[in-house]
C-alpha cells in the first residue's frame, strides 16, 4: 500500500514537474480569418487645423444689421493736444492690427516688417497727431479679442477689417468708414463657378465667426460650409480641394488672389460693407470721442489730398476696381457754438 | 418498411453496429440518411427476417470478441504477473525504488533545466528584440517631435532657414522613418494594435513632409499662406502622428516591463519538482532502512546533497534575478518613461512657442502649455533624482551634474519665455525672433529661449540614454544570474541518479 502511494505521488510529481508551465490550450478548430487591411478614412492632408464643416442648411443665416447705423463724430477744429492729451503726452499711438491679412495688414516674411493698407492708415493717423508716421506701436489682436482689447484699454484703436454693424456699435465706437468692400467669391480659374448660382453641392470656405459666414448661409444654403480659423487657411483648403470657393470681402480676396495666380474673383457683389477704425466707448477715465474726431479728421484729409487713392492703388489696383473712398457718415449732433460751415451736414453723403 | 416506425431505426442501428451483418456499413452517417442507405442492405426475402439473423450473429460475435481479447492480452498479463511477483520480493522492491527515484530526479532536473534554458533564451529575446523595439519606438517618437520643432524654428529664421536647420530636419525625419521600419520589423503580426499604430504613423509622415515643403516654398516666394501650411503640418503632427507614436512607445515599453517581470518571477513549479525529488530520496532512505536495517546509505546521501545544492543554486539565481528585475528594473524603467515623456513635452512646448511667432498669434495657449511642461519636467527630474539615490551601483555623481544642468536650463528657459511673451505682446517682433532662434547668448545677456531649450533638451537626452543603459544593465544582470543554471542543474541531477544507483548496488548484490 505504501509503495503504491509513493508510486502515485511520484507519478504526480513527474507529471507536474516535467511540464514546467502546463499549457491547456488546444489547437483552435476554426482557422482564424485574416484581419481586414485597414483603410484610411481620408487620403492626403487633413482639413486645415481647427476648422469645422457645416452641412447645407444646418444653421439658418443671422441677419447682419447694417441698417440704421449710427454716424460717427464729425471732426472739430481742435488740435490733437486738445482732443487727445493723454496720447500726445505718451508720444506713441498703440494700434491693434492683424499680422496675417495679405495686402491689408501682414508681416513681410523677408524683412519682418508690418505692411498693408491698414498699416499705412495707422501711420497716417500718427502723422496727423505727432507729425511723425513712425510713432506707432502695433499690437497683434485676434479677431475674437478685438472688443476686449479695446475694453481693457490695451490698445488705443483697432484697425483690423472691422465691419461696421449696428450690433458692434453697442460695443465699440466707429470712425467714419475708410474702405468699402463688396462680398464676392474667389474660385480656381477652371472651376466653372461664376457666382453663387453655381454653388449648390459645392463647398464654400469662410472664417468662423465672420460676417461672411452669415452671408454664406444666406446665399449658399445648398452648399457645405468649411469654417476655418483664418483666411490663409481658406486658401490652403482651396489649393487642397477641400473647398471650391471662398466667400469674403473683395479686399481680403484680393490678398488671397495675390498669392495664387490660378485663382480669380468672380460673381456679383453679395453685399457692400464698410470697414472702420474701432475705438472704445468713452468712460470715466477717458473721453474717446476726441480720438474718434481725430481719426475722422485724418480720414477726411486722406480723401482730400489724394493719399487714399495712392494707398488704394498701391495695394489693390492690380486686383480690384473701386469707385473711390466710402462716403463720410456722421451723426446729427447738438448744434455746437462753432459749426464748421464748409462740411455738408447730411448723415450720409452719397458719393457712388 | 419497418424502419419507418419510431423504434425501428433505433433497434436497427444498435444491432447493426455490433457486427458485420451489414456488408457495407455507412459508418459516420446518422439519422435518416442511415436508414435510407441501409434499406438496400436488408436481405431481400422478408423484411422481418433480419432481426433474428442479426441477433444470433451478435451473440456469436461476442464470443469471438472476448476470445480475441484474451488472446491479445494474455502475454502482457503474464508479463505483468511475473513483474509483480518479482516486485514483491525484496530485490524487486529495491530495483523498483531505484527506478522510481531515478525517474523522479531526472524529471525534476530536466524540467528545471528546461525552464531555466527557456528563461535564459527569453531574457535574451528581451535584451535583443523587445527592448530594442521599445528603443526604436522611443526614437520614432522623439525624432518626429524633434522634426516638428526644427521645421517650425526654421520657419522663423527670416524667410529661408539655414542650411544647418534644414540638415537637422532631414536627419530627424530620416531617423524617424528608420525607427518606424525597425519597430514594425520587430513587432510581429500577432501584435496588431502596434502594427496599426505604426501604419498610421507611416501613412501620415509623407503628408506631413509634403505640407512642410509646400509651406517652405510659399514662404520663399513671400506668400503668407505658407504660414497656414506650416500650421496645418504642425497640427497634423501634434494631433495625429505624435499621439500614435506616444501610444506605440507606451505599448512597447510596458511590454518590456511586463516581460521582465514575468521572467524574474521565481520558478515555483520546477522548484517544487526538485523539492519533491529530495522528499522521495528521504522517503526511499527511510524505506531502505526499514527493509535492510542499515541506517545510512552513502549513495543516497550524496544524491540528497547534490539535489539540495541544485535547489540552493536555483534559489540563489532566482533571488538575484528577482532583485535585479523587480526592484532595480522598476527604478530604472520609470525614469526612462517619464523622462521621455517630459522631453517630448518640452519639445512640443518649444514648437508651440515658435508657432505662436510663426502664426503671429496670441501666446496665451503657448504659455499655458509651457507652464504644464515646466511642471512635468520638474517632476520627472525629481523622480529620477530620487530613484538615482536608491541605486546601489549607479554613478550618481555624473547624473547629478546632468540633473542640475537640466534644472538650470529649465529655469533659464522659463525666464526667457517670459521675456519672449512680453516681446510678443508689445509687438517687438525682432526681439521675439531673436529670443526664439538665436542659440548663442550675447555676452552679458541672459540666455535666449532657443539656447536654454537646446541645453535642456541635450541634458534630458543624455539622462534618457543613461536611464536606458541602466535598464539594460538590469536585464543583463537577470540574464547573468540564469547563466549556467540550466546545464548545472542537469549535471547535478545526473550525478544524483548515478549516486543513487551506486548506493543501491551493494544492497542488491546481497541478493545475487
Amino acid at each position: 500500500m505504501r509503495r503504491r502511494t509513493v508510486g502515485l505521488v511520484t507519478a504526480c510529481a513527474l507529471a507536474l514537474s516535467s511540464c514546467g508551465t502546463p499549457d491547456f490550450s488546444f489547437g483552435t478548430d476554426a482557422p482564424t480569418p485574416l484581419p481586414d487591411r485597414p483603410a484610411a478614412h481620408v487620403y492626403g492632408p487633413p482639413l486645415p487645423a481647427g476648422s469645422t464643416v457645416e452641412d447645407p442648411g444646418q444653421y439658418g443665416p443671422r441677419e447682419i444689421d447694417t441698417d440704421n447705423l449710427l454716424g460717427s463724430y464729425r471732426p472739430d477744429d481742435a488740435t490733437p493736444e486738445e482732443r487727445i492729451p493723454a496720447i500726445v503726452e505718451r508720444g506713441r499711438l498703440v494700434v491693434g492690427v492683424d499680422q496675417s491679412q495679405n495686402l491689408l495688414s501682414y508681416r513681410d516674411s523677408v524683412t519682418g516688417d508690418l505692411r498693408g493698407f491698414e498699416i499705412d492708415l495707422a501711420r497716417e493717423i500718427a502723422r496727423d497727431i505727432f507729425g511723425d508716421p513712425d510713432r506707432v506701436d502695433f499690437r497683434f489682436v485676434e479677431s475674437a479679442s478685438r472688443v476686449s482689447a479695446l475694453d481693457n484699454r490695451e490698445v488705443d484703436m483697432v484697425i483690423r477689417t472691422m465691419t461696421v454693424t449696428r450690433t458692434r456699435q453697442e460695443d465699440v465706437q466707429f470712425s467714419t468708414p475708410y474702405l468699402a468692400t463688396d462680398s464676392r467669391l474667389l474660385v480656381m480659374y477652371n472651376s466653372a463657378i461664376d457666382g453663387v448660382d453655381d454653388l449648390p453641392g459645392r463647398t464654400v470656405c469662410v472664417t468662423d465667426g465672420s460676417t461672411a459666414l452669415e452671408k454664406a448661409r444666406k446665399h449658399a444654403p445648398q452648399s457645405r460650409i468649411l469654417k476655418t480659423r483664418s483666411w490663409a487657411d481658406c486658401l490652403l483648403a482651396l489649393q487642397q480641394h477641400h473647398a471650391d470657393a471662398i466667400l469674403s470681402d473683395d479686399t481680403i480676396l484680393s490678398g488671397i488672389n495675390a498669392q495664387d495666380p490660378y485663382t480669380e474673383i468672380v460673381g456679383e457683389s453679395l453685399a457692400s460693407e464698410p470697414y472702420a477704425v474701432a475705438m472704445p466707448h468713452p468712460d470715466s477715465h477717458d473721453d474717446s470721442i476726441g480720438l474718434t474726431r481725430q481719426v475722422n479728421s485724418t480720414i477726411e484729409r486722406l480723401r482730400r489730398d489724394g493719399t487714399w487713392w495712392r494707398m488704394y492703388n498701391n495695394w489693390f489696383a492690380p486686383y480690384l476696381a473701386t469707385s473711390g473712398p466710402p462716403p463720410l457718415v456722421y451723426r446729427e449732433e447738438e448744434p455746437e457754438p462753432t459749426d464748421s460751415p464748409d462740411n455738408p451736414s447730411e448723415t450720409a453723403e452719397e458719393e457712388q | 418498411m419497418g424502419a419507418s416506425t419510431g423504434s425501428g431505426p433505433l433497434r436497427y442501428r444498435r444491432t447493426r453496429l455490433r457486427g458485420p451483418a451489414v456488408p457495407r456499413g455507412s459508418r459516420g452517417s446518422r439519422g435518416t440518411a442511415l436508414v435510407e442507405d441501409d434499406g438496400a442492405d436488408v436481405p431481400e426475402d422478408t423484411q422481418d427476417h433480419w432481426l433474428d439473423q442479426v441477433t444470433s450473429e451478435s451473440d456469436h460475435d461476442h464470443r469471438t470478441m472476448s476470445r480475441r481479447m484474451r488472446g491479445t492480452f494474455a502475454v502482457p498479463v503474464l508479463w505483468l504477473r511475473r513483474v509483480f511477483s518479482y516486485l514483491i520480493t525484496t530485490p524487486g522492491r529495491l530495483v523498483a525504488i531505484t527506478v522510481i527515484l531515478s525517474m523522479a530526479i531526472f524529471a525534476a532536473g530536466y524540467s528545471m533545466s528546461q525552464s531555466s534554458a527557456d528563461r535564459q533564451s527569453e531574457l535574451d529575446v528581451l535584451l535583443t528584440t523587445t527592448e530594442p523595439m521599445s528603443y526604436s519606438a522611443h526614437n520614432l517618437y522623439t525624432s518626429l517631435s524633434l522634426a516638428d520643432t526644427i521645421a517650425t524654428t526654421g520657419f522663423v529664421q527670416g524667410g529661408v532657414e539655414s542650411a544647418g536647420t534644414r540638415a537637422r530636419y532631414h536627419a530627424a525625419i530620416d531617423r524617424a522613418m528608420m525607427s518606424a521600419t525597425e519597430s514594425s520589423a520587430s513587432v510581429g503580426f500577432d501584435d496588431r494594435p502596434s502594427l496599426l499604430l505604426i501604419a498610421d504613423i507611416e501613412r501620415q509622415i509623407p503628408i506631413y513632409t509634403g505640407l512642410i515643403e509646400t509651406a517652405r516654398t510659399n514662404n520663399r516666394v513671400g506668400n503668407p499662406v505658407g504660414v497656414a501650411y506650416m500650421a496645418e503640418a504642425s497640427s497634423l503632427m501634434r494631433e495625429e502622428i505624435l499621439p500614435a507614436a506616444s501610444q506605440l512607445f507606451e505599448r512597447t515599453s510596458s511590454k518590456v516591463r511586463e516581460q521582465q517581470r514575468q521572467l524574474t518571477r521565481p520558478q515555483w513549479v520546477p522548484l517544487s519538482g526538485l523539492f519533491a525529488a529530495v522528499l522521495f530520496l528521504l522517503i526511499a532512505q527511510w524505506a531502505l532502512w526499514r527493509m535492510t536495517r542499515r541506517r545510512l546509505n552513502k549513495g543516497f546521501l550524496v544524491a540528497t546533497a547534490l539535489m539540495v545544492t541544485a535547489i540552493l543554486w536555483v534559489g540563489a539565481s532566482n533571488f538575484t534575478a528577482w532583485q535585479a528585475g523587480t526592484r532595480g528594473f522598476e527604478e530604472a524603467s520609470m525614469p526612462w518613461d517619464s523622462l521621455t515623456a517630459s522631453r517630448i513635452q518640452a519639445q512640443q512646448a518649444r514648437t508651440s512657442e515658435t508657432l505662436a511667432l510663426v502664426r503671429r498669434q496670441s501666446v496665451d495657449d503657448s504659455t499655458a502649455f509651457f507652464e504644464s511642461t515646466t511642471r512635468g519636467v520638474t517632476i520627472a527630474l525629481n523622480d529620477f533624482e530620487n530613484s538615482e539615490g536608491h541605486r546601489p551601483l549607479g554613478d550618481g555623481g555624473h547624473n547629478q551634474v546632468l540633473i542640475d544642468e537640466a534644472r538650470t536650463a529649465l529655469q533659464e528657459w522659463e525666464s526667457a519665455h517670459q521675456r519672449f511673451t512680453t516681446a510678443m505682446l508689445s509687438g517687438d517682433y525682432t526681439e521675439a525672433v531673436r529670443l526664439a532662434t538665436t542659440t548663442t547668448a550675447a555676452p552679458g545677456q541672459p540666455p535666449t529661449s532657443a539656447g536654454s531649450y537646446a541645453r535642456l533638451d541635450g541634458a534630458l537626452s543624455r539622462l534618457i540614454a543613461d536611464a536606458r543603459s541602466s535598464m539594460r544593465a538590469y536585464i543583463n544582470d537577470g540574464l547573468a544570474a540564469t547563466q549556467l543554471v540550466a546545464a548545472g542543474v542537469m549535471v547535478l541531477s545526473i550525478l544524483a541518479i548515478i549516486a543513487v544507483w551506486i548506493g543501491m548496488r551493494p544492497r542488491l548484490q546481497e541478493y545475487l
